[in-house]
């Protein structure tokens, strides 16, 4: 793969085939056997809560930085209430950066894109709570966007963020860290992890409902956000093509294990709301009962941490990641609950 | 220029197939391949002296773009138009969420397909039609203009003052021919001092 900065021989950036894996997900009627578990370096010394907490307080400056407030003020305000929303997580920059700095790469270098990522995240979300689609009147236990600013508004504030997020990324990521050539590929892997293949893919057939495997839907809705991250740290600092796939395939385990974490933590609450959420969308636990969304959770967790077995030759640099697919299952601490 | 037309819809059409999921695809493909005059895409390419290989990724993505915001406008909880060039809306045809979808999918695409498949550019240049793209759709044009509009409420043209209706006009619309010469300007392999068209 070789690159120069005036592309004549080759017609494109070169551009490994990104091949969709399917998670392969057994539902077994028993428990994964640990027999075969692997050494790995240990996690258990390494603080996430603080490791996350701090890139938290990084990325939300940097995004309060990123969308000023200024005419026509109210685009702005419904943009950043739905970015720099209390109880946000970031987990989609966490990933970015925990991946840049893998790979020996800055995490200056990385905040750009990890901005980027959030901002195209909560588009998404601002656009998913519309009532022409999930209908949600809240998120984290506030006002949608479009409650609080009118479906017109919320609807433009989505459209805003996707381009901002892109414009981001070239105007602030530092060319000296960060090559001509990855910086393409990252918007080229965010572009097509949102589009019309990717998470619009999810949604869309989320709402549609019918036939569309619980699998299928998940792995767009959620893992695509997790898969995109992680690759796009990945990209940033240089990663072979073969770590990409592993990134990609740790990404999209890491997505869709959260999300049926948070199914099953779902669970636990209020029985209308449940019944709400499985009339509308596809869940493992809607589809199979709690017992077996247990199950590929940690099938989840093992699909994941065995991407990461690959990548021993980088020693404790890849702890955050691997605890991250504790978290994810476990959920041992909370975090996003950082004041602005 | 029809000659030039019948090229970008041709790549246009190459660009987005149909495919899964099917109904996503037909509502984008529905937007801009149901006639147009493709006057952002004449124009980028006239800025790169006519160099159609150059100038095409991004003066399709620029159509691209222009439908998904056209898409959006036409939402029954913005414009609220249920017709186009006398033909049913997009939302008409396919839904609001699919339109939602559809025209945020359609703008990831054209940035996708400036990325993948321009040729002979500089780097550096193709990362600035990329920031100016994403500005001109963005905060600095379409979606400011669509926010001042939809603002003024049902008011009246005659009764909101000249500038700011100079301000509307120059951002729903003249952003996005803005937009087509900047990006032309700046392929074109000379240098041009590129100024904002007033």
């Amino acid at each position: 793969m070789v690159f120069s900065t005036v592309i004549t021989s080759s017609p494109q950036l070169h551009f490994p085939k990104t091949s969709f894996p399917i998670i392969q997900r057994a539902i077994r009627t028993c428990s994964a056997s640990l027999s075969t578990t692997p050494q790995r370096i240990s996690t258990s010394q390494f603080d996430l809560k603080t490791y996350w907490t701090t890139l938290i307080q990084e990325i939300n400056h940097k995004l309060d930085e990123a969308i000023p407030v200024q005419y026509p003020q109210q685009i702005y305000e419904a943009m950043r209430y739905s970015v720099l929303a209390k109880g946000a997580k970031r987990s989609p920059p966490v990933m970015c950066v925990a991946a840049c700095e893998l790979f020996g790469g800055n995490r200056l270098a990385a905040f750009p894109t990890a901005c980027a990522l959030e901002m195209v995240h909560a588009a998404s979300l601002i656009h998913d709570d519309l009532p022409c689609m999930d209908d949600d009147p809240s998120r984290r236990g506030q006002p949608s966007n479009h409650t609080m600013f009118g479906v017109d508004m919320a609807i433009l504030a989505g459209d805003a963020l996707f381009p901002l997020g892109f414009r981001h990324i070239v105007s602030h990521t530092p060319t000296d860290l960060v090559p001509q050539t990855r910086l393409l590929k990252v918007i080229a892997e965010i572009a097509r992890a949102v589009g019309s293949t990717g998470m619009a893919a999810g949604q869309f057939l989320d709402l549609e409902g019918g036939l569309n495997g619980v699998d299928f839907v998940q792995e767009k809705k959620y893992g695509e956000m997790g898969e995109c991250s992680a690759v796009c740290g990945g990209l940033l600092a240089g990663a072979s093509d073969e770590e990409i796939q592993r990134l990609r395939r740790y990404g999209r385990a890491v997505g869709v294990l959260y999300q049926v974490v948070n199914d099953m933590l779902e669970v636990k609450t209020d029985k209308e709301i449940n019944d709400k959420k499985k009339n509308k969308s596809k869940s493992y636990v809607a589809a199979y009962g709690v017992d077996k969304a247990m199950e590929v959770a940690e099938d989840l967790r093992a699909q994941a941490k065995k991407e990461l077995d690959g990548l021993e030759e980088y020693g404790e640099k890849v702890v955050p990641l691997y605890s991250f697919v504790d978290y994810a299952a476990d959920r041992g601490f909370s975090v996003g609950d950082q004041a602005q | 220029m029809l000659q030039k037309i019948n090229a970008v819809n041709k790549v246009l059409d190459a660009v987005v197939p149909l495919r899964n999921p099917t109904k996503i695809h037909e509502a984008m493909r529905y937007s801009f391949l149901s006639g147009g005059k493709r006057i952002c895409s004449i124009v980028c390419i006239a800025f790169v002296d006519g160099n159609e290989s150059i100038a095409m990724p991004s003066a399709c993505a620029l159509e691209m773009v222009h439908a998904a915001c056209l898409m959006h406008d036409y939402l029954s909880c913005t414009d609220s138009d249920d017709l186009r060039r006398w033909k049913p809306s997009n939302h008409k045809v396919f839904g609001e969420y699919v339109i939602v979808l559809a025209g945020c999918a359609l703008v990831t695409c054209a940035f996708e397909h400036i990325v993948t498949t321009i040729v002979g550019v500089k780097l550096e240049k193709i990362l600035r039609v990329i920031g100016e793209l994403a500005r001109l759709i963005g905060l600095e044009g379409v979606v400011v203009g669509q926010v001042d509009d939809l603002e003024s409420g049902g008011q009246d043209q005659s009764d909101m003052g000249f500038e700011k209706l100079e301000y509307i006009h120059f951002h729903k619309t003249t952003a996005a021919l803005e937009a087509s010469a900047i990006a032309g300007a700046m392929l074109e392999k000379k240098s041009v001092a590129i100024t904002c068209m007033t």
